[in-house]
């Protein structure tokens, strides 16, 4: 049997279309044979099933017990991009790279505080959901290339930040925290609010 | 033939990992991919990591800092992402992954085949590319520390928590099959498929609970 599978590996020429069918298989929830193809979309599937979530909150809390940290690269990415493009030339690296480590040492420090205030959520499940729930502020910077009104940008900035807290904080005080949740509010309002004002002066 | 004639010549071209494996016959990249039993997967494996390192290396690059920062990220995501998911199960049968419990603790699981039957070709080059890849990461990092030239070192500091999670994963993966394979030694006889053996490892003080 293992050389059978060997030999319909060899077959193929191209790692995304390996059509390498263990069909007969396919009942045994047997994650080591799937083919290549189904790993990817079902990855794919999983992050913009996230962002989604992030945009319309159905309190499905199942979807982010299986976190991935895709998501939060690709939105940190997409970010950092978009705001190091409207600075100055000279200042473009720095731009990009200070967002990128806001990004991710905000989402680290705000997880960390939840932590030890007693809070019961899995390091990098935080992290995830910090990183997710930028995606309405990414969409409001890239809305922010087109539109250069400062007034309508502010507007949208602001719905946009108050569209992450409320996302994040649906998300993360799932937790036995109720007298502290100022606590663990505030750094997350924080949070937001920096890469908020970020966007807004691009 | 002509496949594998195409896969010699990406072999040859990419020189630094493969070189340290010589065969006894001294032609080198020729025999990597004939006596792998999956050259494709092989090839992706090294290939993205040797890309990343690569364009990290080109001086060309290093002139604009945002579009080198985010090519070498993607390809270094898109080594992770065929380490974690496709070659570490073609090439030595070995998975691993994190799950949430209900009550909100961490456990990492590890996945691998009962009789795993692991070529040795695959598995020298599988766990050396592992190990090399950090190692020219982390010497890249001590260079850019101490020319201060803090943007590339964040660059390398990514490169590494994306080498460093896949190896600590699958060394951890190697040393849970050894034990499992420790413990079952009296029924292997009767399990002759590939049928998986799903054991969880509770690793939750890693990053887990109070």
């Amino acid at each position: 049997m293992n050389s059978t599978n060997a030999s319909s590996s060899n077959n193929n020429n191209n790692n995304n279309n390996n059509n390498n069918n263990n069909n007969n298989r396919k009942d045994i929830q047997d994650t080591l044979d799937e083919p290549v193809l189904d790993t990817l979309l079902r990855d794919l599937n999983n992050v913009w099933a996230k962002m989604k979530q992030v945009l319309m909150p159905t309190g499905n809390q199942n979807l982010l017990k299986d976190w991935d940290l895709w998501g939060p690269l690709i939105l940190c990415m997409t970010l950092a991009i978009r705001l190091s493009f409207s600075a100055p030339e000279n200042q473009s690296a720095m731009v990009f790279t200070i967002t990128f480590i806001i990004i991710w040492c905000g989402a680290a420090v705000i997880t960390v505080n939840s932590k030890l205030l007693g809070g019961k959520m899995s390091f990098f499940q935080s992290i995830c959901i910090l990183g997710y729930c930028i995606f309405p502020l990414t969409i409001v910077s890239l809305i922010t290339i087109i539109i250069d009104y400062f007034i309508i940008d502010l507007i949208l900035v602001i719905v946009a930040f108050v569209w992450s807290v409320y996302a994040s904080i649906g998300f993360l005080t799932d937790v036995r925290l109720s007298q502290k949740k100022t606590l663990v509010i505030y750094p997350i309002f924080l949070f937001y609010f920096i890469i908020a004002w970020m966007v807004i002066i691009k | 033939m002509l496949e594998g004639q195409t896969m010699t010549s990406y072999g040859n071209s990419n020189g630094n990992s493969n070189s340290a494996f010589n065969n006894n016959n001294g032609e080198a990249n020729n025999s990597i991919f004939k006596t792998s039993s999956h050259p494709v997967a092989l090839f992706f494996h090294l290939f993205f990591r040797i890309a990343a390192i690569v364009i990290y290396m080109i001086p060309f690059v290093h002139s604009n800092y945002v579009i080198s920062f985010v090519i070498i990220t993607m390809f270094l995501a898109f080594d992770f992402w065929t380490v974690k998911n496709i070659s570490g199960r073609l090439l030595v049968g070995l998975r691993w992954w994190n799950e949430i419990n209900e009550d909100g603790t961490n456990s990492w699981l590890f996945e691998s085949k009962d009789n795993r039957v692991v070529n040795k070709t695959d598995s020298r080059i599988f766990w050396g590319a592992l190990y090399i890849a950090p190692i020219i990461w982390i010497l890249f990092a001590l260079m850019s520390l101490l020319s201060l030239s803090f943007k590339w070192f964040l660059v390398d500091i990514v490169a590494l928590s994306f080498n460093i999670a896949n190896l600590l994963g699958y060394y951890k993966c190697e040393k849970d099959a050894k034990q499992k394979l420790g413990g079952f030694l009296g029924n292997k006889s009767m399990f002759q498929g590939m049928i998986g053996n799903v054991i969880s490892n509770r690793i939750g003080g890693l990053f887990g609970h109070n």
